[in-house]
């Protein structure tokens, strides 16, 4: 005979071990499912940022339709579809095969700078140089156009505070290999994520004054929260904000 | 201001975890309820001003719920956890099978120890509704589970 009122007891001690406690825990198959789901968005923005990225440089690189194209002396860098052969007659023909080139600093490239920063990790005892480490990604939403001539730096003012998970590490128990900022809905709120035990997903949704994780400390520019893994294993993780108070991701 | 969403946080949010994890499940219920502390957080001189504010917050968190979930997989997946006793899992597939309303009362009182009135609280509606919904809950999953009225 069953006893309704100890199983709906029973049912909600059940449903209490899942959603209460400094941490959330996601079931693991569930961790990787949602995990697989943030590397394909991340991969899809980069992709996106990176042919962005191009179209821009090409565009700055192209001169006034309206003026005769004369090309420099030594290093020509445009490409022969940019100027017809009726728009430039003066262009000799031994000098206008050059093409658009990649910059020579591979750290400037399209589309490197968000992987790079976004799947960064670092050691427990970076917090503070995680924080330092998103202002240029904070700062990117606002900065200004570049000087076309720059063309390597265009890359960077396209890349959107989207952010990425790094993979989980195949052997590292207890180790916590990213953090993420899952959802910046509104500033003075911040739902943060980390990857631990390369199997779970560590969950703490986070509201200003109302940690559901550990708090450290509080306040713009950065959060720093404090995680349990499911071992036991204490993290500390900072995540930074812009002046808006619009947080992004960090790495524990 | 600050001093008093806190307060509020800390006698409200739990409740109102525990009502949109039995409405919607853990996970989106979980997601749902930071949601509704956001909202209040953003609007908390509104909100915190309203005759009934932990209603309003519950009805914020129905609508962040309603555009999380995502049909497939069961609200509640019980998996044995150490210290809790196992639960019976036709009562697990009776409870989803209730509706929203029904699910929310049976589990908040009879699963956490509301009142009815607190339950009629967070979800807006008379004490009386709470009490019909108890009632026709308790009366499906009795007469499902084969349980004789106590």
């Amino acid at each position: 005979m069953i006893d309704l009122d100890e199983q709906l007891v029973a049912f909600g001690r059940w449903l209490d071990t899942e959603i209460e406690g400094p941490l959330y825990v996601r079931p693991a198959d569930r961790g990787r499912s949602r995990h697989r789901m943030v590397v394909l968005i991340g991969a899809v923005a980069a992709s996106v940022a990176a042919a962005l990225a191009i179209l821009l440089i090409v565009r700055t690189d192209r001169p006034d339709p309206s003026t005769p194209f004369v090309p420099p002396p030594t290093t020509p860098v445009t490409t022969e579809a940019d100027h017809p052969a009726s728009a430039a007659p003066s262009v000799a023909p031994a000098t206008s095969s050059t093409s658009v080139s990649a910059p020579a600093d591979p750290s400037t490239t399209t589309g490197s700078s968000l992987v790079a920063t976004t799947g960064t990790r670092s050691t427990p005892a970076s917090s503070a140089a995680a924080t330092q480490s998103l202002a240029p990604t904070t700062a990117l939403a606002r900065a200004p156009i570049p000087d076309p001539s720059a063309s390597t730096t265009t890359a960077a003012t396209i890349v959107t505070t989207t952010t990425t998970a790094a993979a989980p590490p195949a052997t590292t128990a207890g180790a916590v290999c990213a953090i993420d900022v899952r959802a910046v809905r509104r500033a003075g709120t911040v739902s943060v994520r980390a990857c631990a035990d390369g199997i779970h997903f560590v969950t703490a949704s986070v509201v200003n004054g109302t940690w559901t994780a550990t708090p450290v400390a509080f306040g713009p520019p950065t959060v720093t929260v404090q995680f349990s893994s499911t071992s036991g294993t204490v993290y500390t993780c900072t995540v930074g904000s812009d002046s808006a108070g619009v947080f992004t991701s960090g790495d524990c | 201001m600050v001093d008093t969403f806190e307060a509020f946080c800390r006698q409200h949010e739990p409740r109102l975890r525990r009502a949109l994890a039995a409405a919607y499940g853990p996970a989106v219920g979980v997601d749902a309820c930071a949601e509704a502390m956001a909202y209040l957080w953003q609007h908390r001189e509104r909100v915190l001003a309203m005759s009934n504010p932990a209603g309003y917050l519950y009805r914020v968190g129905q609508s962040a719920a309603r555009r999380l979930r995502r049909p497939g997989p069961p609200l509640f997946e019980p998996r044995p956890v150490e210290g809790v006793p196992d639960v019976e899992p036709r009562l697990v597939a009776l409870l989803e099978a209730l509706s929203e309303s029904q699910r929310v009362c049976v589990v908040l009182v009879h699963a956490y120890g509301f009142t009815q009135q607190e339950v009629a609280d967070i979800l807006g509606v008379d004490h009386s509704t709470v009490r019909t919904h108890l009632a026709r809950a308790l009366a499906r999953l009795r007469c499902d589970l084969e349980v004789d009225r106590d």
